[in-house]
């Protein structure tokens, strides 16, 4: 149902796109440089989400087993790079490894290595929360008997843990190749010229050149690509079969080896020294900008009222794809991520241009936009708790008959409360640090706080964007704590 | 032959204190109001929960300081015995060796084994493609390729339906006799067992009591076990 | 999806709004009409002369304005579009959407002067290399200088695909070096840091320090030294003459209220409008002020010659003049 709504509105946004690509287009694709472009893309991608994916496994596995005062906060911590325009991280990794930096010279930040490092910078936390999730449902009784059977940390893993991983594996590799590969603002400003994504080519075609027809192909090829990547990962990671488990994971946990334990220590400090800094030197360079006049209220209001509103929407549309937890869901909760949104914007906007331009249809598109692009997000959080619910909890459900909102109110939001909040959250700060859609259809004087941070950064008012940027984290890091806060107090109930 | 010599054990905030021993060949019923300890103790025997003082004695020798894995222990679950992506020969081959790289001799012994609790058939499955009662003799099937001692059942047939756990039950006395094991047997069922154990251990508010001999247990005058089987009037 | 689409348009149906005045409806950028743009105060002063309402809709920048419009063809709302720049009037003139603004063209003082009836200018400024004095101490004092310097001393440039000053500073290149254009690329290519997505993230890592050189506008020292009070960042004078960009405006072809958008466009060259230009949008006047530029303006750098492709040179050759530096920067 929602998949098929979710669909109409992706494919109704392409369709007038497609009338001018029947009548104008032209394929000759090796004439436009086209596949240097592509083979970036996919370099950069790759290699991104390959060390965002396993340093995030390694992290969670870490974070899991090394339990140290600070950890919950740690974790919480992770949350806050997803919620920060690219920029601001861009800016922030500056002041750390830039030349004016910290520690200048340490990273080549300007060059490749800066771009994997800024894409690793976003993406690893969002892998290691994701997974810790995932290995959180291992049960008990898996290491009782891998402990008993004599298997080393190694078969544990890979007896135990792997099969909790490897279905979330696939989702959330695909996830975060998406994201490095629709790269623009971080691949522009550490690459240069020469980090030239297929993103940025679309960006091109369809803004300067305003070349319709050109942008519809680029984005075909960005779609073969990425649905072919998906489809090959998910293939990979397919598993028969999983275990599921609604024990607390407090049960009995192998003891690490004394090697092991300084291996977690590391990765965990590891995992630290990426973010922490760059959070700080983020809110260090904005604290003395801090200012509260009447655009920073406004910008506050609307970031709060539609990252609301879009993570609201979010939820429900990513519940019955978390629900379904199959192949088309799964595809259909990247669709935003995997057609470009600039691409999908124009779409709708053609369709929608008979309609009175307003505030409100400026706010409401804003809110479609940002809720499709949060959805993967959402859908993969949902997912992990659906996962919780077993067959034996179906069929109780069904045997006493309970269906529609008592069946939700007794079977699934006791168990996925949790998870609620977290996508919840997870939706909502992906929102609130959006600048795609407000800069797409933000007309009408609507600001929020990243669409402010731009402004005040386009007219030499560099401190003051820092401080609306150091603000943006602030609320961010406020809003992670209260959703934890809800959920956890309700887990103790 | 295992020996609890004055076992106190923590988990979180509960305590659970025990002194008895139970011969090789014998079944013995673990029972015990909910919460009252019998997993805990099963837990100890195997080395999952510390001991604060006192001592474990399999055959003689001293395993208080053992990892699960030195001690001759096999231990059954209810639920999750078996590894979801192995096939059933490999769950089962997992007791001869961790790594599955076995001996000849020891790929003998997992067919034995797995014949032995009727299942020669269903070797290349996957555990989501069995039923219940299939998936418990995959586990006792790993129970004999392990060679153990002592057997730790904490309610495995809770699950199945009264036949199954008829069948199942029975096929545990056997294994315990075959074996000379020293089983032991969390259940919530001790009429449905009665017949069939040779001794009982009570579990109540962290104290372990017995054994005793089925018999003895049910003519106990003790208001914890005749609170637990339901023969005070409650008001 | 649906519903949200019914909530929506009953919104935009109660959003219409009841005309009692004139209104006129002008599309620009976010800037213009941001907190500490000259937007406001211009509203102020233009609605005591006329009894009407002007709204101003903010679209991005200029590209996203003349994009917005085609999209919306005739039906557009905009009665004047308010900040497209030369780069952009041809493009915009072959859709056929404006009209003529039929103010006297010489009222616009900008260099080389001015003849298009169809858009006319209300500011300019010269693009230039803004450098830090406490960075570098020998500033190049010519393109040349600046494509053969030495390699350690980097320049942020912007993205001619993604950005105003990033094509500027293409079409600088194009204007001095001609057809050997690709090769000075290359020459300039080991200098260059990195090449941003926009002027804001070029000037955000300027500022930070990152390299001595940024590409920006002569009058960007001007702020620093009115608002920041110090003059640590200058713009070096080329002497092969600096690149121009002139930002226009143009009545809409459609529009229902032509009079009161002529009358706008009149007003834009008054010091009513004029006067909020360099201290709120930090470019020059393209007519009098009511009174003289603040000191820090006569302190700028005076180009001795001025750069400029006419808008139909810039529509025909812009795509291959993109693809040519794309090659040579990658090759």
């Amino acid at each position: 149902m929602v998949q098929g709504l979710v669909l109409c509105a992706l494919l109704l946004g392409l369709l007038p796109l497609f009338e001018f690509l029947a009548t104008q287009g032209d394929w000759n694709f090796a004439a436009h440089g086209v596949w240097p472009v592509v083979v970036f893309t996919l370099k950069q991608a790759l290699i991104s989400t390959l060390i965002s994916v396993v340093a995030g496994i390694a992290v969670a596995h870490a974070l899991l087993r090394q339990n140290f005062p600070g950890r919950a906060l740690f974790l919480k911590l992770l949350a806050l790079p997803m919620a920060m325009p690219a920029i601001v991280a861009v800016l922030g990794l500056v002041s750390l490894f830039g030349n004016s930096g910290l520690l200048p010279g340490v990273v080549p930040l300007y060059g490749f290595t800066g771009i994997v490092l800024a894409h690793v910078f976003f993406n690893l936390p969002m892998c290691a929360r994701l997974f810790f999730q995932a290995l959180q449902a291992a049960p008990e009784e898996g290491f009782k008997l891998a402990a008993q059977l004599n298997m080393g940390e190694a078969a544990t893993f890979r007896h135990v843990e792997w099969p909790q991983l490897q279905p979330a594996i696939a989702r959330v590799a695909s996830l975060v190749f998406l994201l490095c590969a629709a790269s623009f603002v971080i691949a522009l400003n550490f690459g240069g010229a020469s980090a030239t994504t297929l993103e940025v080519a679309i960006y091109q075609s369809l803004r300067l050149d305003f070349d319709v027809p050109r942008a519809l192909q680029l984005s075909l090829v960005q779609v073969a690509l990425s649905g072919t990547l998906i489809w090959l990962v998910a293939k990979a990671f397919e598993s028969d079969a999983f275990a599921v488990s609604l024990k607390p994971w407090q049960g009995f946990r192998p003891r690490p080896s004394l090697a092991t334990r300084a291996l977690n220590i590391a990765l965990v400090c590891a995992a630290a020294l990426l973010v922490l800094p760059v959070l700080l030197a983020v809110l260090a360079s904005g604290l003395q900008g801090l200012h509260f006049t009447a655009p920073t209220w406004q910008a506050l209001g609307t970031s709060l009222a539609l990252g609301l509103a879009s993570a609201v929407i979010a939820l429900l549309l990513a519940w019955p794809l978390a629900r379904a937890d199959d192949a088309a869901s799964h595809l259909i909760s990247l669709a935003a991520m995997i057609l470009p949104p600039a691409v999908m914007a124009t779409g709708w906007f053609i369709l929608l241009r008979g309609l009175p331009d307003s505030w409100a249809l400026s706010f409401a598109l804003i809110v479609a936009l940002n809720s499709l692009m949060a959805l993967p997000f959402a859908a993969a959080t949902l997912t992990a708790g659906f996962r919780k619910i077993t067959p034996v909890h179906e069929r109780l459900a069904s045997q006493l008959g309970l269906q529609g909102l008592a069946r939700l109110r007794i079977v699934e939001l006791p168990v996925l409360r949790p998870h609620l909040a977290q996508a919840l959250l997870m939706a909502m700060v992906n929102s609130l640090g959006d600048l795609t859609a407000i800069t797409l259809f933000g007309s009408h004087g609507i600001l929020t706080l990243p669409s402010l941070q731009q402004a005040e950064m386009g007219h030499y008012r560099g401190a003051e964007a820092a401080g609306t940027a150091a603000l943006l984290l602030l609320v961010c890091g406020a809003l992670t704590f209260l959703a934890h806060h809800l959920a956890e107090q309700h887990d103790h109930a | 032959m295992i020996t609890l010599e004055n076992t106190v054990s923590k988990r979180g905030g509960f305590t659970l204190k025990a002194n008895f021993a139970l011969g090789e060949g014998r079944l013995c019923a673990v029972l015990g109001p909910s919460g009252a300890g019998k997993s805990s103790l099963l837990n100890v025997i195997a080395g999952f929960d510390d001991l604060v003082s006192g001592r474990v004695l399999i055959d003689g020798e001293d395993v208080s300081r053992a990892s699960p894995a030195r001690r001759p222990i096999s231990m059954v679950f209810q639920d999750h015995n078996l590894f979801p992506h192995l096939s059933v020969w490999d769950n089962v081959a997992l007791g001869a060796a961790a790594s599955l790289r076995l001996t000849e001799e020891d790929k003998s012994r997992v067919d034995e084994a797995l014949a032995r609790v009727g299942l020669a058939s269903l070797t290349a499955r996957k555990p989501f493609r069995l039923s219940g009662g299939e998936r418990q003799r995959v586990a006792l099937a790993r129970v004999l390729v392990r060679r153990s001692k002592v057997l730790l059942l904490d309610e495995p047939f809770a699950a199945l339906d009264p036949g199954l756990r008829a069948e199942m039950l029975q096929e545990v006395v056997d294994l315990t006799r075959e074996q000379k094991l020293t089983t032991l047997l969390v259940t919530h069922q001790p009429e449905e067992i009665r017949a069939a154990v040779d001794d009982m251990l009570f579990v109540a508010a962290g104290q372990v009591s017995g054994p005793m001999a089925p018999a003895a247990f049910f003519a106990n005058g003790s208001p914890a076990i005749a609170a637990y089987l339901g023969l005070t009037a409650r008001g | 999806m649906k519903k949200l689409f019914l909530t929506l348009i009953a919104a935009t149906a109660l959003a219409l709004p009841a005309a009692a005045k004139d209104a006129l409806t002008v599309y620009t950028y976010n800037s213009f009409v941001a907190d500490w743009g000259p937007g406001a105060k211009i509203k102020a002063t233009f609605e005591k002369t006329c009894d009407c309402d002007l709204t101003f809709v903010a679209l991005g920048d200029g590209v996203a304005m003349l994009n917005r419009l085609k999209l919306e063809g005739k039906g557009t709302k905009a009665d004047v579009v308010l900040g497209l720049d030369t780069n952009l009037t041809a493009e915009a003139k072959a859709t056929g959407l404006f009209a003529k603004h039929g103010v006297d063209v010489k009222r616009a003082q900008v260099p080389g002067g001015w003849s298009d009836d169809t858009f006319l200018p209300y500011d300019y400024g010269h693009f230039a290399v803004v450098y830090n004095t406490e960075m570098m101490k020998d500033p190049p004092k010519s393109l040349d200088e600046l494509v053969n310097g030495d390699a350690k001393e980097k320049i942020i440039l912007e993205d001619p695909r993604a950005s105003t000053p990033g094509l500027g500073f293409l079409l600088w290149m194009k204007q001095v070096y001609g057809d050997k254009s690709a090769e000075a690329w290359k020459k300039l290519k080991p200098r260059i840091l990195t090449t941003s997505a926009s002027w804001d993230d070029a000037y955000a890592l300027f500022t930070k320090g990152e390299a001595p050189m940024v590409f920006s506008y002569v009058t960007s020292p001007a702020y620093h030294m009115i608002e920041e009070k110090t003059d640590k960042y200058q713009a070096a004078n080329f002497a092969e003459g600096h690149y121009l960009q002139v930002e226009v405006a143009g009545i809409v072809e459609g529009s229902a209220h032509k009079a009161l958008a002529q009358k706008f466009m009149h007003f834009m060259l008054t010091p009513g409008f004029q006067d909020e230009i360099p201290t709120a949008n930090w470019m020059l006047p393209a007519a009098p002020t009511s009174a003289p530029l603040p000191d820090a303006f006569n302190k700028l750098v005076k180009p001795a010659k001025t750069l400029l492709y006419s808008p139909e040179e810039v529509a025909a050759h812009r795509r291959d003049w993109i693809n040519e530096w794309f090659m040579a920067v990658n090759g």
